[in-house]
């Protein structure tokens, strides 16, 4: 399983509620993603809500874009990332 | 996942439907073990709690138990306190008063009450059933009742019980869960490897809990599947386990004559077969009810028992005669009779050979050889020579090459030319699936030297096709189609037609991909009607793929797929593995040179393309399709795709190095890392113009050219490559435009004018060449040009529903009538992709069936 960040453009801004509706669509891409085995952690959101970076567990880019396919999610980027976790470093390995 | 349950699910939703409506129904749900009844009772309680209102559920299980408590599934539901039932009247002798209370519940609100396992409830529950039952239409509730119909012989208690509900009227009905149809075990596998779909279903007899166990465990017999079975084999009284045992040792059925004889048991206990749930019989044969559940009894089988009994069973079938040797061979394994096995395992191999039943052949000459103590030299050198074949077209590369070494090494302690030729010939082919090209010109180099001093023969036209099958591989057309012609005249003489075969295959093979390509093609149809005529299933397999595949090299990519289709069909036909995966692996190379990027990789997803057992040739191809897509969609993992497929490719043939190395090329070009590139191409280009091959040269050339490392393009490079190094961007766009190339079209027009740049641009911005198109950006910014679009228009806007361009694609397919498993033959996708096209379908329409989503569009337009 390889971590992705996903970047995607929404051109009329994203808007997902925090309400009831809000939680079913959240909830039918995480079901859609799971079909791909494709797994989204969270996602961080420009403040004009028309870029997002999302970050992904998956086996290849292309289960990464078929679960985008299946949600009807846009896909400017795929890029495989690891962690830097700055307080720690030197200290592993 | 619940396959092909929906029409289950539907049954017992709208008889809630009714029970809302304040009219009560009764549903017995039936299945054998391990069917699935509680995982389709689970689905629908969770369907029903996702109404509103929300009717209350209520569940109660029967347990295996020798004296089951009266009305324990009852008491369980009652004793929770929101299942409404108050305190039951639990003293009380009259059970009446308690079968009162329930029904009064069962009025009071919608309910859903399942009663599960009802085979082993107590008497005082099947009262209970009864008394519900006769009464249920007046109640607000649908009472769920599951139970093993295999287990519910006449005289079970259940039987009764059901008998008088049937005559009860509409407000109970009976739903039967049938097994899993081939098509649902093979979505389930997707993805995992080891058995194929239809080997799954025939071991399991589409039992669901056997498929899923067996896909889960990934072994033969899985852990919990041999308890489950054991667990039942328990319960059996001691002659029908003595009989089970016996039918475990036959390979398919045994007929009930030869079963209690060899189990040493009357007649009359084959009367109780029937109710044993493990074994069934249609009066004359036994078998069991699943494969699997054979397997299990025969591994927990005593050894010298079970040797025992093939004994009895040989000694049985020779005393009648019988001619079945895969049988009489199964016996003689089991028995250890080496002498038998070798006799009747030749013989069996060699027909199940000629019947294309490639598996089985393979297993019995490898259980002859492997019991070859008693084989004299040739007789071994001749079946290792024989068994070839069978285990290249299975893919079984390193246990082939194992065998034709051994083949060459007993030819030559017998002093036989011909032998020797045929064996040495053999190793050769073995070598090239293998990837050992070099020591293949020896052995034919050896095979040609001793077969010509023995005179004609067949065993030298195969030789001399072997070299021009070589020299057609390394792309050297007139070494190629000389040995072929001289090939073709000697098995014309000696009327070898399988010789007939084999010539005209190399030399129109040799045609297409070095010399006139019609000519090639009309070749290799001659050479298929010829292997058709024959009845030889793997030469015409083998012709059918390789003229898809050579047609595809030379991107012709029509006839190429519609001959590429028929290979991957006559594959599959055949248990040709090797065929189906390079068949799949060329499909995808012409969807990503056709510009169909998504069709390309989602084809070849759920196969292990990086490990795995296939021929490097064929996970060559696919690597290099997956790691050429990344690239040109600037997705990661390209290069870790393309090395992969390099070092599996590099002491293979050009065709299957060049396709990875230009895709490397191109991302060094994408990235403006020139120096790399050229290093890494030009000891490839060296090996291109040695040979005839237009589009090896060209491309290489082409991908030289791009990072600087060439002026002028080679003698003989591929026409739209040499146009473009010529400075011709016109002629070499139009080119690829013709031959349906749309990145190689935008990369030619990306030389040309202001205009010609934005077609391009539009192109790559289209295909979702993100590399391409950003880097054509950045050089169209420094000339002037008045607006340079910034960036890919979601195509999702395009479509009123906000539906993406294959989603739109789906529907209008759904219009048609078609079925997922059509649309995915239509769209070169699997079923499942289908599935999740039609259900985000219908989510974005806002509609719950297929159905209403068409209705919903064409009600739009």
């Amino acid at each position: 399983m390889a971590r992705y960040v996903i970047q995607r453009t929404f051109p009329g801004g994203l808007d997902i509620g925090n309400d009831g509706a809000g939680a079913e669509l959240v909830r039918g891409v995480i079901e859609k993603n799971a079909t791909e085995g494709v797994t989204w952690l969270h996602s961080y959101v420009s403040r004009d809500r028309t870029a997002t970076f999302c970050v992904y567990d998956g086996p290849s880019p292309e289960a990464v874009r078929a679960a985008a396919d299946c949600n009807g999610l846009p896909v400017d980027s795929i890029t495989e990332v690891s962690v830097l976790d700055p307080y720690s470093y030197g200290r592993q390995r | 996942m619940l396959l092909e349950r929906g029409h289950l699910l539907e049954r017992l939703s709208e008889a809630l439907d009714d029970a809302i409506r304040g009219r009560g129904r009764m549903v017995l749900v039936s299945g054998e073990a391990g069917a699935g009844k509680s995982s389709l009772v689970e689905r629908f309680l969770a369907d029903a709690r996702d109404r509103d209102p929300r009717p209350d559920t209520l569940v109660g299980h029967c347990d295996p138990l020798t004296t089951p408590r009266p009305l324990g599934p009852l008491l369980d539901v009652a004793r929770r306190p929101e299942s409404g039932f108050g305190a039951l009247p639990e003293g009380q002798l009259d059970p009446y008063a308690i079968f009162d209370r329930v029904l009064e519940r069962l009025c009071d609100a919608p309910t859903v009450l399942v009663i599960e396992d009802v085979h082993w409830a107590d008497a005082a529950t099947l009262d209970m059933l009864r008394y519900v039952g006769r009464r249920v239409a007046l109640t607000s509730a649908v009472t769920v009742v599951t139970y093993r119909g295999d287990e519910v012989g006449t005289t079970h208690p259940l039987a009764r019980v059901l008998g008088e509900l049937a005559t009860g009227g509409g407000a109970v009905s009976r739903l039967e869960i049938p097994p899993l149809s081939v098509d649902a075990v093979r979505e389930l596998r997707a993805g995992s490897g080891g058995l194929r779909a239809d080997e799954i279903h025939r071991i399991t007899g589409g039992n669901a809990f056997f498929v899923t166990e067996l896909l889960a465990s990934g072994e033969t017999v899985p852990a919990t599947v041999r308890d489950a079975v054991l667990a039942r084999l328990a319960t059996l009284d001691h002659d029908v386990r003595a009989l089970a045992d016996a039918v475990a040792v036959a390979p398919r059925d045994l007929s009930a004559r030869h079963a209690v004889e060899l189990a040493g048991v009357g007649h009359e206990v084959l009367e109780r077969v029937g109710s044993s749930a493990v074994l069934v019989t249609d009066g004359a044969d036994l078998r069991f009810r699943h494969e699997l559940a054979r397997l299990a009894v025969l591994e927990s089988l005593d050894p010298f028992r079970a040797a025992s009994l093939h004994r009895s069973m040989l000694d049985l079938l020779i005393a009648e005669g019988s001619d079945d040797h895969a049988r009489l061979a199964h016996h003689a394994i089991g028995a250890g009779d080496t002498e038998l096995v070798v006799e009747h395992a030749t013989t069996a191999a060699r027909q199940a050979s000629v019947r294309g039943a490639l598996r089985q052949a393979a297993d019995l000459y490898g259980a002859v050889l492997d019991h070859g103590a008693r084989l004299s030299r040739r007789d071994e050198a001749a079946l290792l020579v024989e068994c070839s074949p069978a285990l290249l077209t299975l893919d079984r590369i390193s246990e082939a090459l194992r065998r034709a070494d051994a083949a060459v090494e007993r030819a030559r302690e017998v002093d036989d030319p011909e032998l020797l030729g045929r064996a040495l010939v053999a190793r050769a082919q073995v070598r090239w699936y293998a990837n050992m090209l070099d020591p293949i010109g020896a052995d034919l180099d050896e095979a040609i030297e001793v077969l010509t001093s023995d005179g004609p023969s067949t065993a030298l036209v195969r030789a001399l096709a072997q070299v021009a099958q070589q020299a057609m591989v390394d792309r050297r057309y007139d070494a190629a189609v000389g040995h072929a012609r001289r090939a073709l005249d000697l098995a014309r003489s000696l009327d070898d037609d399988e010789g007939i075969i084999r010539s005209l295959h190399a030399l129109g093979c040799a045609e297409i991909v070095t010399g006139d390509a019609d000519e090639g093609e009309r070749v290799m149809l001659e050479a298929l009607r010829a292997a058709e005529h024959l009845g030889h299933g793997g030469h015409a397999a083998t012709v059918v793929g390789n003229l898809g595949s050579g047609l595809g090299e030379v991107r012709r990519y029509e006839p190429a797929r519609r001959h590429l289709a028929r290979a991957i069909e006559l594959g599959v036909r055949r248990d040709a593995d090797q065929a189906v995966a390079y068949g799949h692996g060329w499909m995808a190379r012409i969807d990503l040179e056709q510009g169909r990027w998504t069709e390309a990789v989602e084809r070849l997803r759920g196969h292990d393309w990086w490990g795995g057992a296939s021929a490097s040739f064929v996970k060559v191809t696919a690597l290099a399709v997956i790691g050429r897509v990344r690239v040109r969609r600037g997705d990661p993992g390209a290069v870790e795709a393309l090395e992969r497929a390099v070092d599996l490719g590099r002491s293979g043939a050009l065709q299957h190095l060049w396709p990875a190395v230009c895709a490397l090329a191109e991302l060094h070009w994408l990235h403006g890392r020139s120096a790399p590139a050229v290093e890494l191409l030009q000891p490839l280009y060296e090996r291109a113009l040695a040979t005839d091959s237009a589009w090896a040269q060209g491309e290489i050339a082409f991908w030289l050219w791009m990072n600087g490392g060439l002026d002028a393009p080679p003698p003989r490079a591929a026409e739209p490559f040499r146009l473009q190094m010529l400075g011709d961007w016109e002629g070499a766009a139009e080119t690829w435009h013709a031959l349906g190339c749309p990145y190689e079209e935008a990369l030619a027009l990306s030389d040309g004018d202001d205009d010609a740049a934005l077609r391009a641009l539009d192109t790559f911005d289209a295909l979702g060449a993100r590399p391409a198109a950003g880097r054509l950006r950045a050089a169209l910014r420094g000339r002037d040009i008045g607006s340079i679009p910034r960036g890919p228009r979601p195509t999702t806007r395009a479509h009123p529903a906000g539906l993406t361009a294959r989603q739109a694609e789906v529907l209008a397919l759904l219009g048609d009538g078609l079925s997922n498993a059509e649309i995915a033959d239509r769209l070169f996708i699997s079923a499942k992709t289908v599935e999740h096209h039609v259900s985000a379908v219908l989510t974005k329409l806002g509609v719950r069936t297929r159905a209403e989503a068409v209705a919903a569009v064409s009600g739009d337009c």
